[in-house]
């Protein structure tokens, strides 16, 4: 028996219990599509974080404090680090939630206070829409991100170039909460950046002078941590060794190649999960083929004693299944390939709305609103792959069972 | 040359066991059949006539003895060949259910071309050819549930001369037919053997079926009881 006589058979076997056959491809369709859809998440992720990485801050460094270290951030270090060879500029910061208010109006977000003419180094799409940036000597003044002043939901906007905004923020020292509140005047607004720049959601923060930030937030000479900027892009690597080297632990030091990796790595380990997740949608559905296909001989006990009778050896009653089994894998595969890229387009924008609506809130950490997901023809490929093998599988036990049915008991069968 | 018989079995025995009880459906028996007849196997239930016919169609395998198919002890074969032989010497026709009701009716007799791998275009032909000669050449695109019970042994009757086979074994073929039909299934098949040679052994328990053919074995209790052999 040639290929396609042996597939036109088992088609026709297929097309005779279709519900069932439609039942089972179904089972590996969700699970190849939902392995797909993850797949093409992660994937847009990885591929989302490198462009972050690899377009902007190529020639940024990052030094921040250690997890489990009390060596401080202060002047000092800015200007150890400032006196590495190849380092261009290094720009400490100081970096807290704070309150805004302005009109009756109050928002939480991100502010930043370092020496704004090297804000550009680090966010190189920046642009100023309204006003200036502050000067380092600036100590009451205030730019805001667009989204800050220009809420996006709301009519009204917040505050206006020149107006005047209450800034509150809220420690506990002492074991006793102390909230300091000072105004600020609105010196520039920054135009929408869209995307956020190394991880910073940068439309909706606002930026003082250094000076400022210091004296507001009360750290007592201590950073937020230190944006190095080196002279190039190939000379990164060899500085963070170089603070390495020179504080050991004390600090975390990440170039945007190490970011990456650090990134992926959590990226990766999260994909691993998910994809562990899909798989087993698909090996459940592999016990649905299994199944399906056993209550199939079962029933066909009475053809399968008739094949035999007119020839067919053993090899040919495991093919007739088997390709049944195949058939079922590789369409299902192929349609859970199709339903898994409109499920990760749909999963990406539910996602995008789930982090919106938690930065929202927060006001902090990431605000990736919508990363497409990305497919790649390795990635359908081994989908396909998989669906088929575990197709595959499920069918070798019924297959053999059929193969090894002897005819005088399967003909006497009605 | 001509000396031995298309068919011999020397002291062929199947014995069954139900629980520790040896049943022997199948007791010592030697019996010839010649090429181009036409006979028929006959019996009360559990004489042992269908264990004789799946033995005779290498279905299944005696417990001693022999089945000498043109000189060749059949048994000797492995299951590979068997199936072959199955497939190429060997044509059946049951009693019921011999068609795969999904396909159509040629696709049901050019089956066993499939199996032997014939070409899609030479099979389709001859399957054709055999419909017309059992007057279905009308309706070789229907499937077999649109088909009467007369007509579906037809089909079955096509179907196991689709390799142009040495023998065709038939186990109550008319069994689930009225007499007329019935009698219309027997003529056919006789005129089938006339014409090309093909052995044909029925297995029946209707007299009706016997008396047309040409030569009636008994079987009692797994053993031969009787040969007879019909007028002309």
């Amino acid at each position: 028996m040639n290929v396609p006589d042996l597939l036109g058979y088992s088609l026709g076997a297929m097309r005779e219990r279709k519900l069932r056959a439609i039942l089972t491809i179904a089972m590996v369709v969700i699970g190849a599509g939902l392995m797909t859809a993850l797949n093409g998440l992660t994937t847009g992720m990885y591929q989302y974080i490198g462009d972050q990485f690899g377009t902007l801050g190529a020639n940024v460094v990052m030094v921040l404090p250690g997890m489990d270290s009390t060596t401080r951030i202060t002047e000092q270090t800015a200007s150890v680090i400032r006196q590495i060879n190849g380092v261009k500029i290094s720009i400490p910061y100081v970096q807290k939630v704070a309150t805004v208010q302005s009109a009756g109006t109050t928002a939480s977000i991100l502010v930043t206070g370092s020496d704004q003419r090297y804000l550009n180094e680090i966010f190189p799409n920046l642009k100023v829409e309204e006003g200036t940036l502050v000067s380092p000597q600036d100590s009451i003044g205030i730019v805001l991100g667009h989204s800050v002043a220009y809420p996006p939901d709301k009519a009204r906007p917040f505050a206006r170039l020149g107006s005047v905004v209450m800034v509150s923020f809220t420690t506990v020292k002492e074991k006793q909460q102390v909230t300091v509140k000072r105004s600020f005047v609105v010196r520039g607004i920054l135009a929408e950046m869209g995307t956020s720049g190394m991880f910073l959601p940068v439309d909706k923060m606002a930026f003082m002078s250094l000076p400022a930030a210091t004296s507001f937030f009360d750290t007592a000479g201590d950073y937020s941590g230190v944006n190095v900027i080196t002279s190039g892009p190939e000379k990164a690597e060899q500085v963070a060794v170089e603070i390495r080297r020179l504080y050991g632990r004390s600090f975390e030091v990440y170039t945007s190649k190490t970011m990456i990796q650090l990134i992926q790595n959590i990226l990766g380990a999260f994909s691993m999960f998910l994809g562990s997740v899909a798989s087993v949608s698909l090996i459940v559905a592999s016990v649905g083929i299994f199944a399906g296909l056993y209550t199939s001989v079962m029933e066909r006990t009475r053809e399968i004693g008739l094949l035999k009778a007119i020839g067919f050896k053993k090899r040919g009653i495991l093919g007739v299944f088997l390709c049944e089994a195949t058939l079922i894998g590789i369409i299902g595969g192929l349609l859970g390939d199709l339903l898994g890229v409109g499920l990760g387009y749909g999963m990406a924008v539910i996602a995008g709305q789930v982090r919106g609506e938690f930065t929202g809130e927060l006001a902090e950490g990431s605000v990736i609103a919508y990363v497409p997901p990305a497919f790649t023809v390795e990635n359908f490929l081994f989908i396909m792959a998989f669906s088929i093998a575990v197709s595959m599988l499920a069918g070798a036990y019924p297959a053999w069972r059929a193969s090894r049915l002897d005819p005088v008991v399967a003909l006497r069968k009605d | 040359m001509q000396s031995q018989p298309l068919i011999r079995t020397e002291k062929l025995t199947k014995i069954y066991k139900i629980g520790s009880v040896d049943f022997p459906a199948l007791d010592h028996v030697d019996l010839e059949i010649e090429a181009g007849e036409f006979i028929s196997i006959v019996g009360p239930s559990g004489s042992g006539k269908s264990t004789l016919l799946n033995l005779l169609g290498a279905l299944d395998r005696p417990t001693s003895g022999h089945v000498y198919v043109e000189g060749s002890d059949l048994f000797r074969k492995d299951e590979n060949q068997l199936a072959d032989f199955r497939n190429i010497k060997l044509g059946f026709i049951f009693q019921a259910h011999n068609l795969l009701m999904r396909t159509s009716v040629i696709a049901n007799v050019a089956l066993p071309a499939v199996i032997a791998g014939e070409s899609k275009a030479k099979r389709m032909k001859r399957a054709r050819e055999l419909l017309e000669k059992v007057g279905l050449g009308a309706k070789i695109n229907r499937k077999p549930t649109e088909l009467s019970g007369g007509e579906q042994q037809r089909v079955a009757v096509a179907r196991a001369l689709m390799n142009e086979p040495l023998i065709v074994l038939g186990d109550e073929p008319t069994g689930n037919l009225d007499t007329k039909t019935g009698a219309e299934i027997v003529a056919l098949m006789k005129s089938i053997n006339q014409e090309r040679g093909t052995v044909f052994i029925l297995v029946t328990h209707n007299p009706e079926v016997a008396n047309e053919t040409q030569r009636v074995v008994h079987l009692r209790d797994g053993r031969i009881s009787q040969v007879e052999v019909m007028p002309a």
